[in-house]
């Protein structure tokens, strides 16, 4: 090393402060990337006040995942249980109940009973690794869903449904009105309609392979 | 008491969508990122909206991040980028900001041998370089990157930060030699 390799080196330079980046990048990443997005959501949620008179007639865990995505409640990020249904706010862990539809593409399952914003109650299913979830229940994204997903996601537009890359959330009409599901495990998402219900596949996984356990549902 | 966690275990419960370590990932690396685009865009508002955005995409964009790499120049790359474009969209050609530490805070004795007039007529001279120069130099030797993390900041290969450091320590040395 040379001299003005060394000197340059031993140059101590005042850098200004580091300005607290974690507080700022937290809160964006959590908040929803479109002011529509949250709008449409805001909608969603009166709805749901209006129907259940008043109150939010759903578990506390999903309360908060509301109002985190509607950025009406300061983000607190908490990891307090390493099983991945537990953190996903997915309900409590539960045997497979006997006639659940389950893709014949995948393993053996974990179960969690989970209640959705809208009070319904489904059976999340949750493999791995890479982590999947997999949920079906009675809903219909098609009305909304290009204006909702959010300015930081890519919507594709798949046989039957769509394939959501980026971070999203989605508001979907279900018997009780307008609601919505936010993010839960992976940028990626397959969102299939069939029959009056909806199909989610969510995890780090590839279109092709989404699709494929979407089509093995029975 | 749990032991502290590995860089590329953070990364994977990140990209698993653990806001949680993330926070941590970002905590870490916040400094180099933040002086990094600060010695791209020379200004420390933009230096900080850069790499707020650069941390916001590199969450988006970790399904696409190959676990067991390191990642620290995958991050620095991001931040560069980031730092690029918003220097160009504001178009402002700034002096360098940065200031050197008083004497009698630094540290070695190298240091201390420097006399203060010295050390400020380097970092001018350092300053007064084109950008290509100063942003090799800076990230060599200012902030202390790697031949590796200095080529992902500057968007080159490896080689090319050999050759460029080179080149831009001998115009270096034509600014401050009399």
């Amino acid at each position: 090393m040379n001299e003005l390799e060394g000197a340059l080196r031993e140059l101590d330079v005042d850098w200004p402060a580091t300005p607290d980046l974690t507080t700022a990048v937290m809160a964006r990443i959590a908040a929803p990337p479109a002011l529509a997005w949250r709008k449409r959501a805001a909608v969603a949620l009166a709805a749901l006040v209006l129907a259940v008179g008043g109150t939010l007639a759903v578990s506390p865990a999903a309360r908060s995942t509301v109002l985190e995505w509607l950025g009406l409640k300061s983000v607190k990020i908490e990891r307090t249980q390493p099983r991945i249904g537990a953190g996903l706010d997915l309900g409590p862990a539960i045997a497979l109940p006997t006639g659940t539809r389950v893709p014949k593409a995948l393993g053996k399952p974990e179960a969690y009973a989970t209640t959705l914003p809208d009070g319904s109650k489904i059976v999340s299913l949750v493999y791995g690794p890479p982590p999947i979830l997999v949920q079906v229940f009675k809903a219909r994204v098609t009305p909304f869903i290009q204006k909702t997903v959010g300015m930081g996601a890519d919507l594709e537009r798949v046989p039957g449904g769509y394939w959501i890359t980026g971070a999203h959330g989605f508001a979907y009409e279900s018997p009780s009105g307008g609601t919505f599901e936010p993010q839960r495990l992976s940028d990626k998402v397959l969102l299939i309609e069939r029959d009056g219900q909806l199909i989610r596949v969510e995890g780090d996984i590839s279109k092709a392979r989404a699709l494929e356990i979407a089509g093995s549902i029975q | 008491m749990a032991r502290e966690q590995t860089e590329g275990e953070l990364v994977a419960l990140a990209r698993r969508g653990d806001g949680d370590a993330y926070a941590s990932l970002v905590r870490a690396h916040s400094d180099i990122a933040f002086r990094t685009a600060m010695l791209i865009t020379q200004n420390a508002a933009e230096a900080e909206d850069a790499a707020q955005d650069a941390f916001v995409k590199a969450w988006r964009a970790l399904g696409r991040f190959r676990e067991g790499e390191p990642w620290r120049p995958w991050l620095l790359k991001i931040v560069a980028n980031e730092a690029r474009n918003r220097r160009r969209s504001t178009g402002r050609r700034q002096a360098l900001e940065l200031r050197l530490v008083p004497d009698g805070q630094a540290g070695s004795a190298e240091t201390a041998v420097l006399a203060g007039e010295t050390r400020s007529t380097l970092l001018a001279a350092l300053a007064r370089l084109r950008d290509d120069d100063r942003l090799v130099l800076g990230c060599r030797y200012l902030l202390e990157l790697s031949e590796a993390e200095t080529a992902a900041a500057l968007g080159v290969k490896a080689g090319t930060v050999k050759s460029r450091t080179a080149r831009a320590l001998e115009r270096l040395r034509g600014e401050v030699t009399p």
